[in-house]
Parts: C-alpha cells; sequence; structure tokens
C-alpha cells in the first residue's frame, strides 16, 4: 500500500507482502508512487453520517458502531461484510445515485502523498502511471505532479484503456494539457521500457497511422523531458546490436520480445527502442521538423511492484511479490509464452533517479527534471557532476569545489551548450564523479558523444576521459585496459583496492565540427562487484547453473549537454 | 391386448412422469431466464459514468462517446457474467488475491475513522518517543586525506596535517589543506541523517561523539580519513506536543489502521475451523482440536 512504500523509502523497516522485514541501507530523498488508476467499492457515505444513511435503521446503527472506534466498529465492519456475502445488505444504502458506491483509490494515491511529503526532509510526489500496452508492446509513462492534493484532486488521471482513455501517447499528452489548463498545476511524462515496446518507443516517421509532424515532435519535447533509461525489466541505455564497439553495451540486456511475449524481437526494432539511439534520431528530426522530440534527460527508477523500492544488489526485493527472495525465485520466469520465457534470474536490481536540485521541494526537484538536471544509476549511488562549456581548462580539474567553477563556466547536464564565442573550436567539458560511500570503487568516466553528419547519417562515439590507475589505452585499438576484477562470488564479497574513490577530469571533443548537431553524456563505470544473485547463491545456498550472470558493474548515465549549430 | 396391457404398466407411468417432470424443469432453467440474463444499466449507474468522464476529462460526454461508455459497460457485463457461469472465478489466485484486498481496504476504511483525543495523542508521543526525537545537529568543518592517493603514506599524513590545523589561526585559510572532496569542507547545522548521506552511518556516528573544540582525528569514512574540527552542537531533545502534533496524528491513525486491520482479521478467522494437513499443530476456534459450530 502506498503508506508503506513511503515509510520504507524514509528508512523504515516493513514487512514486505511475503512476511521478509525489510528496509533500506539509506533513506531515499524523494519517491513518487505512481499506481495503475483504478476503482474501489466503499461507502463513504456511511462514515460521514449522510441523510439517506441514518435514515436506514441498520446504517444508523453501524454509523454509531463505527463512530465509537474500536471493538465496536470491528464488529461493524464484519456485520456489513456478512450481510454483503449473504445477500441482504439493505437496498436503500446501495442504490441512491451518488452515494459513491466506489471511492477512488487516486484520493488514496494522493492522500498517501500527502502523508508522507515531508519538505526539506523527504519529497513524496504524487502520480500514477498510465499503463499503455499496445497488443502487448510497450508504451508505459509515469506521469508526475508538481503539484499537492488541491490540484492532483481537480482530475481524474488518465487511464490507457479506451473508452474513457487511449493507448496513444498523443492522447495522454492531450489529457496532460487540459490538466495543467484548467488547474494551472503542472505534470511531466517519464516514459520507460523501450526494450519492451518492440520498436514503437521512439518513432521516426509514423506513430499510430499518424506521420510523425511539426506537431508531433514538439509536443512530445514539451510533455517528455525525461525517460527513465534504466530498471527492473532490463537497461536501456544501449545495445550491443546497436553500438558494436561499446564494449559496455551489453548490461543486463533484455532483448527477448514486448512486455508479455506476445510478439519476438526483431534486430530492426532496436533503434526505436534504446536511449542513445533515441537521442540520435532525434537530432535528425529536429534537422528536418525543427525540434528535437527526443531531447530527455535520463533517469532510473525500480517499477517495483511490491511496495518496496529495493535497487541495490545485496538488497533486492524484485518487482513482483513472487519475486521477493526465495530459495526459487531465480528459477521462476517473469513471463513465460511457449519456450520464450523472461528469466527469474534477469530481473536487474536498478535504478535510481538522481537530480541536483537546490532543496527537498516538491516545486525543486521538479524543476531540475524540467530542466533535465538529472542522471540515472542502476543501484549506486555514486555523484557525478558534468558540465560543457567553451571555457573549461585542465586547471578546473584541480578545483576544489567543481560544482561552483562547472556552473560558472558551463551549463550543467541537461542543458544546451550557448553558441560559439569567436576563437573557439571545440566544446570543452567538465566532469567528476565521486562513488557511493559503501560501494565499489569508480573504473571510469566516459563521454559519450553522439551526431548528424552533412549526409544525415547518424553517428555514435564512446571516449574515455578519466580513470582509476595508471593504465594507458592500446595504441593499437584505442581501447583502455579493463580495470580488474575482486569479486570473490562464492562469499558474495568484493575488495575496492582497485578502481578509484574519485575521477575528475576536464574533456575536450577532439573530433568536433561546428556545423553537425551533437549531444554529449557521461557514463561513470564501477569495478566489478557482486550481482543480486551471488547475494541469493551465497545466502540460500544454491548452486547457480553457468548461465546465471553472478557479477554486475555499476554505472551511471548522466542527461546530455547538446551543441547545435547556428 | 398386449397395448392395453403396456399402458397400465406402472413403470410406463414413472418413465412419463419422470419426462414430465423433466421437461418442466428444463424450461424452467431455460437460458432465458429472466434474472440471470437481464442487464440493467441504471441511471445511477450512467450518471457515475457521466461524472468520471468529467473529472477526466473537464467535460460533459458526447453523446456518442456517452454510449460508448454504456456499451463498455454492458460488454463488461456480459462478459463477467459468463465467466461466472463457467466458474472462472473460482481457483484464480489473481481473483482470491482481489477479493481479499478489497475486504481489507473497506475495513481499514472504516478503522481509520476514529479521531484520536489530546490523551491518545500525548500517551502516544511519550511510547513512541524515539520516533518523534528531534535530531540532534553539529556543525563542523572536515579536511579530507585520499586513501588512494596517498597510499601507505596517509595515517603519516593525517598526524601531521592534524598537528598543522591544531596549530593555525582560527581564521586561518585552510581551504588547500588535505585533498579535494566533492561537497566541500564546511558542513552547517547537519542531523545524523544528513552526515549519513555523504560520509556514510559510522562516519555519522563517530562525529557525534565529538566534542566542540579543536581539530581531532582522523576519522575514517567510505571515502578515506577525516580531520574534523566541530563548531557547534545542540542535542536531540523530546519535542512538546504542539511542535508534532500532526506527525504523531498521522502516525496515531497509521497505527490505528494496522491494529484495525489485525484485530478485524482476527475476529473474521475465528469463524473457521482451520484444518493444516501433515502438521502438529491442527487449529480450531475452540483451540482443543474440536470441530466449532457457529458462533
Amino acid at each position: 500500500m502506498p503508506p508503506d512504500a513511503y515509510r520504507f523509502a524514509k528508512g523504515e523497516e516493513v514487512i514486505s507482502s511475503t512476511g521478509l522485514p525489510v528496509r533500506l541501507s539509506r533513506p531515499l530523498d524523494f519517491l513518487v508512487v505512481a499506481d495503475h488508476s483504478d476503482n474501489m467499492g466503499f461507502f463513504p457515505k456511511l462514515q460521514e453520517g449522510a441523510a439517506y444513511v441514518m435514515a436506514n435503521e441498520k446504517g444508523r446503527r453501524w454509523h454509531e458502531m463505527v463512530n465509537a472506534g474500536g471493538q465496536d466498529g470491528v464488529q461493524a465492519a464484519t456485520e456489513i461484510i456478512m450481510d454483503f456475502s449473504q445477500g441482504r445488505f439493505p437496498r436503500d444504502l446501495e442504490s441512491l445515485p451518488g452515494s459513491g458506491v466506489y471511492r477512488s483509490t487516486w484520493d488514496d494515491t494522493i492522500n498517501a502523498a500527502e502523508e508522507a511529503n515531508d519538505p526539506g526532509t523527504f519529497t513524496a510526489f504524487i502520480g500514477f502511471e498510465w499503463t499503455s500496452l499496445v497488443t502487448g508492446n510497450n508504451l508505459h509513462r509515469v506521469v508526475m505532479y508538481r503539484d499537492g492534493a488541491t490540484h492532483a484532486s481537480l482530475m481524474e488521471p488518465y487511464t490507457a484503456s479506451p473508452p474513457l482513455g487511449s493507448t496513444n501517447p498523443v492522447d495522454l499528452w492531450k489529457w496532460m494539457h487540459g490538466y495543467e489548463n484548467k488547474t494551472a498545476g503542472q505534470v511531466l511524462a517519464i516514459a520507460h521500457n523501450g526494450n519492451m515496446s518492440n520498436g514503437i518507443m521512439f518513432p521516426e516517421t509514423k506513430a499510430f497511422g499518424k506521420k510523425i509532424d511539426k506537431e508531433h515532435v514538439q509536443t512530445r519535447a514539451r510533455w517528455e523531458p525525461l525517460y527513465e533509461a534504466t530498471q527492473m525489466k532490463g537497461d536501456g541505455e544501449t545495445h550491443p546490436y546497436l553500438s558494436k564497439n561499446d564494449e559496455f553495451a551489453d548490461y543486463e540486456t533484455w532483448d527477448l520480445g514486448n512486455l508479455d511475449l506476445s510478439e519476438l524481437k526483431k534486430d530492426e526494432m532496436l533503434r526505436y527502442e534504446y536511449a542513445r539511439s533515441a537521442l540520435k534520431t532525434g537530432l535528425g528530426l529536429e534537422e528536418k521538423l525543427g525540434t528535437n522530440p527526443y531531447q530527455f534527460g535520463m533517469i532510473g527508477s525500480t517499477d517495483s511492484h511490491t511496495a518496496l523500492a529495493t535497487a541495490e544488489e545485496d538488497n533486492f526485493f524484485g518487482k513482483h511479490s513472487g519475486g521477493e527472495p526465495n530459495r526459487d525465485r531465480y528459477k521462476h520466469p517473469m513471463a513465460k509464452v511457449g519456450d520464450n520465457e523472461y528469466k527469474g534470474y534477469a530481473p536487474v536490481a536498478s535504478g535510481w533517479a538522481a537530480v541536483w536540485a537546490e532543496e527537498n521541494t516538491r516545486a525543486s526537484i521538479f524543476d531540475a527534471m524540467q530542466r533535465k538536471e538529472t542522471y540515472a544509476t542502476t543501484g549506486s549511488r555514486m555523484i557525478v557532476r558534468f558540465f560543457g562549456g567553451w571555457e573549461f581548462g585542465a586547471e578546473d580539474a584541480n578545483n576544489r569545489l567543481p560544482a561552483r567553477v562547472g556552473y560558472a563556466k558551463g551549463v550543467p547536464m541537461g542543458g544546451d551548450l550557448p553558441a560559439i564565442p569567436e576563437g573557439k573550436d571545440a566544446p570543452t567539458f567538465l566532469v567528476a564523479a565521486l562513488k557511493d560511500t559503501i560501494g565499489g570503487n569508480l573504473d571510469r568516466i566516459q563521454v559519450i558523444k553522439g551526431w548528424l553528419d552533412a549526409d544525415g547519417d547518424l553517428h555514435e562515439k564512446v571516449y574515455d576521459v578519466a580513470w582509476s590507475g595508471g593504465r594507458e589505452p592500446d595504441p593499437a585499438s584505442g581501447k583502455l585496459p579493463t580495470v580488474g576484477n575482486t569479486v570473490d562470488v562464492a562469499n558474495a564479497t568484493w575488495t575496492n583496492t582497485i578502481g578509484a574513490t574519485e575521477l575528475i577530469t576536464v574533456w575536450t571533443d577532439p573530433d568536433f565540427d561546428a556545423g553537425q548537431r551533437a549531444f554529449y553524456y557521461a557514463r561513470v563505470i564501477e569495478i566489478p562487484t557482486p550481482r543480486w544473485t551471488a547475494y541469493e547463491a551465497e545466502y540460500f545456498g544454491i548452486d547457480m547453473p553457468q548461465e546465471v550472470p553472478m557479477i554486475t558493474t555499476e554505472r551511471a548515465y548522466t542527461s546530455p549537454i547538446w551543441y547545435t549549430p547556428k | 391386448m398386449l397395448l392395453n396391457k403396456w399402458l397400465r404398466e406402472p413403470l410406463l407411468h414413472f418413465l412419463l412422469i419422470g419426462a414430465a417432470l423433466f421437461l418442466f424443469y428444463s424450461l424452467q432453467n431455460d437460458p432465458v431466464d429472466n434474472d440471470r440474463n437481464r442487464i440493467v444499466v441504471t441511471e445511477a449507474e450512467i450518471d457515475r459514468l457521466i461524472s468520471l468522464w468529467e473529472k477526466q476529462r473537464q467535460r460533459l460526454p458526447a453523446r456518442f462517446e456517452l454510449e460508448g461508455l454504456i456499451e463498455a459497460q454492458i460488454r463488461e457485463q456480459v462478459l463477467y457474467r459468463e465467466a461466472l457461469a463457467m466458474g472462472l472465478d473460482q481457483d484464480d489466485i489473481i481473483v482470491r488475491r482481489r477479493m481479499a484486498q478489497k475486504v481489507e481496504f473497506i475495513f481499514s476504511d472504516i478503522a481509520s475513522l476514529v479521531e484520536p483525543t489530546e490523551a491518545d495523542l500525548a500517551e502516544y508521543l511519550v511510547v513512541h518517543a524515539d520516533k518523534f526525537e528531534i535530531p540532534g545537529r553539529v556543525s563542523y568543518r572536515q579536511v579530507y586525506l585520499n586513501v588512494d592517493d596517498r597510499g601507505e603514506q596517509v595515517q603519516e599524513d593525517a598526524t601531521r596535517l592534524l598537528v598543522e590545523l591544531q596549530k593555525a589561526e582560527p581564521d586561518a585559510d585552510i581551504s588547500t589543506a588535505g585533498d579535494r572532496f566533492m561537497f566541500g569542507q564546511d558542513y552547517d547545522r547537519q542531523s545524523p541523517r544528513e552526515v549519513s548521506r555523504i560520509f556514510g552511518e559510522v562516519f555519522a556516528e563517530q562525529l557525534f561523539e565529538l566534542p566542540v573544540g579543536d581539530w581531532t582525528g582522523p576519522v575514517q569514512s567510505g571515502y578515506g580519513l577525516h580531520l574534523v574540527q566541530i563548531n557547534d552542537k545542540t542535542a536531540s531533545r523530546q519535542p512538546e506536543l504542539t511542535e508534532v502534533r500532526d506527525k504523531v496524528h498521522t502516525e496515531w491513525l497509521a497505527q490505528q489502521r494496522r491494529d484495525g486491520d489485525e484485530a478485524f482479521y482476527q475476529s473474521l478467522r475465528q469463524r473457521y475451523e482451520i484444518i493444516i494437513e501433515n502438521s502438529d499443530t491442527n487449529d480450531s476456534p475452540a483451540g482443543d482440536g474440536t470441530a466449532s459450530a457457529n458462533q
């Protein structure tokens, strides 16, 4: 239930739905509990002692017992249930119009968020999940509100079931527009799991039968400033098929098919499913139509349905209650159709959304998300800074307070580079990362560039820009040697004897072309650490089959910084 | 004659009566049964659909939209009844879970109606003092030593640096002392939770033990070593009810809900005879292995 989710996020111990006590290693700073909208049957008027309730003898009696509370309240509820189950429930308590025989769980969601919200300490956002499935192809969005109950309660959330709702994002955006107009509130939408959309998450020419035109790209850009690039059902940054030269591209890849495995994956779908590819596609669409619909920042999230936001390898409670820790969960597939299945060991203990905001309040965090000053992590709490400008120099990497010089001389992650000043011929980037205080050391920082060339072709390149130890890139291949591996799989431990606590550098794009649209984002990679399956095997004494991955390399993806030629 | 004899045969009469009864009952259970196959979309239902639409779209539905909504309701009813007729509600774990959840929702709402008295809140505050404690705060400076960079020398460096810091003037510029730490050197009025967020729990615990005054250390964190100077410290304290009344109120209600849920469940469970196979604990309401009638 939502209140439990918030308590858990705040660091309290709760009992999971399979009866296990569970607690986060450290509290979170904010949380969105985004339930699917639905309706429940209940009797709000009984509580209030509405006239027609009091006019009925049983109604009056129950009303009094309920208000007396304690054992009387229990008794009243028992009687109500029994009457219902035996078909004896008084008709005139049931059939009056406007008796609100249902209570919206939207009210519950809002109340839970309002109760849990503690500005300055913990922010609870109101939100809902719009669960669009197009013949099994996932187009889910989480809709987040900047607002409190007063605004949010004015409109019921949009659903994905016709006729009230729709599975077309264009209709969701219409609803969002309507919400802002009617209430003067603010909302944004965050899509996730392009990897299960079977090629329809980031369309290029047509969407739902309509050509993608100026209006479409403007609308998408307006309502979707962020994308959830990593979560339990697979990492969505990139795919090895799309990024053949990126030795870190095959990370927790789920590419079997769509959400319910009603259709399997084909290679040609992939480029419309992953973040890096979409960022590139967006450059092309901006060239063509004047607006980049995929100019999104990146966050991670868990998408947990257990009310427990767990994204760390040694404390992973899975996505559904069937995926909570138990001896057999690695064996039970998440979905299985014929011979195809999402394996029980495949869920990823990921991810977190990191936001650079001035203060821990709804307004401040929401605004930071709107301007994309965010980064995704796969469960690590590493700290990452990324700034772009024309004036950074090597000495800035020695600055005691890199963020200060970053903001002074450039734009933060999520921003747009200002126009090239006279005399400058390449953009410079200040990037810094500090490890998670209880996590693995850092292996390296990379900057990933995507650009559109003069022929209209899209390209990408990964640059290693800072790394631990005295490693040198191989002169032949240009690749940096791997950092090593201290993981003791059998005991599910590792040592921070390799890697670095902190990495910082200033990097200049050596392949810059002032006439070409481009984006740059930072990816920070940790040294290898045990995966949740290793902790599982050690805890339960399981002999995992060969095929089960036991080691992970946590990472962070910052929102990009964009360059647009004059 | 043979036919006559046959017609008076009691067995034949029985067969005919049986056939008549069979025919009679099969007509009764004909699918064109009045109640089971009647779907009524009431005025109240239509009002509800309209109001739900309005709450979502901020306008009334057009005629064709309303017709669509009504047809969707009908469709759902038809399929629902067919499902029931086919017994699809039996043995479905999701249906079962959902229905159990509905009962819980209903009760939990009733339970949460009772408002606490002042005395209730005051008592709750006393009993759960730890929940509402106002945390202590500490203002401090820290100088960081990066173990990666300094290697084996780090302890020596720490000792030397500590002496230097202790000897320095109170307003000396120490911004270049030690190594860079991205979050800086100065921290103002941090609670244990805020310190943990950056440095980890172990560091936070140690930090709050230190007295106000001189530079001291090194204290270890997940990042390395830190020399620390506490400038100011306030102790944690128990608040007055007036300071935390809203929080206490919320927690009290949550407790009510939990207790109420449990009491309610127990009161229902009592009515059942529960048998756990292959176990020594055969449970029954009487608790003594005897079956019980409805209570």
